[in-house]
């Protein structure tokens, strides 16, 4: 896996594309959350990609069909009973 | 400058999120979505994006002496980076740089299964440090699920 490089254009154009991801995943995220509790999602382009409990497969499928995990959004649904204090 | 952040409603609660390019010199470079938390000290990268950003530079980057954090009830291993560049974007599409002193990169202690899983829950987090450091200030509005922050 090489360092991904990209100038500053790009990588304003890649953080907008991942904040628009983010929104899209929060705006379906109540309809899909008992779906897919404890599971990890992988998105690219407003849809889902990849959902697999094991991250370390969901990198791995996502490798498979061609796509760099450090640019794609990647989410976990917690089940409902996880409540995270910090 | 004001950057905005974006309101999930996460872990039974409205956590105000940012989304960020990482670039550990050396170690490499991608895109998270972390957590801002200005009930943590520390700014950490976790465990899945410290394995996503890293890759096979996982056990270099991993290689410093770590400190035991004590993080959402899991016991994990912090190892310390000085040189990790943060990049955001404001209301104003500018790209801005933010360059904490210090972050933790994220590692289960142990090679047991369900801790591993546990761990891997983890998000990335902007703490305190990243906040004080670089003169953010830190505005939220739970009633309109609004967030921000804004240098000063």
């Amino acid at each position: 896996m090489s360092l991904v490089e990209l100038n500053e254009e790009q990588e304003l154009k890649m953080l907008e594309k991942m904040e628009q991801e983010s929104k899209w995943f929060n705006s379906i995220y109540s309809e899909i959350k008992e779906k897919f509790k404890n599971k990890y999602i992988a998105t690219k382009d407003k849809k889902i990609l990849v959902v697999d409990e094991d991250f370390d497969k969901l990198i791995g499928k996502l490798e498979k069909s061609g796509e760099d995990s450090r640019l794609i959004n990647i989410q976990f649904i917690p089940s409902k009973d996880l409540m995270l204090i910090l | 400058m004001i950057i905005p952040l974006i309101v999930h409603e996460r872990y039974e609660g409205l956590k105000p999120f940012i989304n960020c390019s990482v670039k550990i010199p050396n170690f490499g470079f991608g895109f998270i979505e972390a957590f801002v938390d200005t009930g943590s000290p520390w700014t950490v990268l976790g465990p899945r994006d410290t394995n996503r950003i890293t890759g096979r530079f996982l056990r270099k980057a991993c290689s410093s002496r770590p400190r035991t954090i004590q993080f959402g009830g899991i016991t994990v291993n912090g190892f310390p980076i000085t040189n990790a560049i943060f990049r955001v974007r404001d209301n104003n599409n500018n790209l801005i740089t933010i360059e904490p002193k210090i972050i933790y990169l994220l590692q289960p202690i142990g090679k047991d299964k369900k801790r591993v899983q546990a761990t891997l829950q983890l998000p990335s987090i902007i703490g305190m440090n990243t906040l004080l450091e670089n003169r953010l200030k830190f505005n939220f509005d739970p009633f309109n699920k609004t967030s921000s922050l804004e240098k000063v």
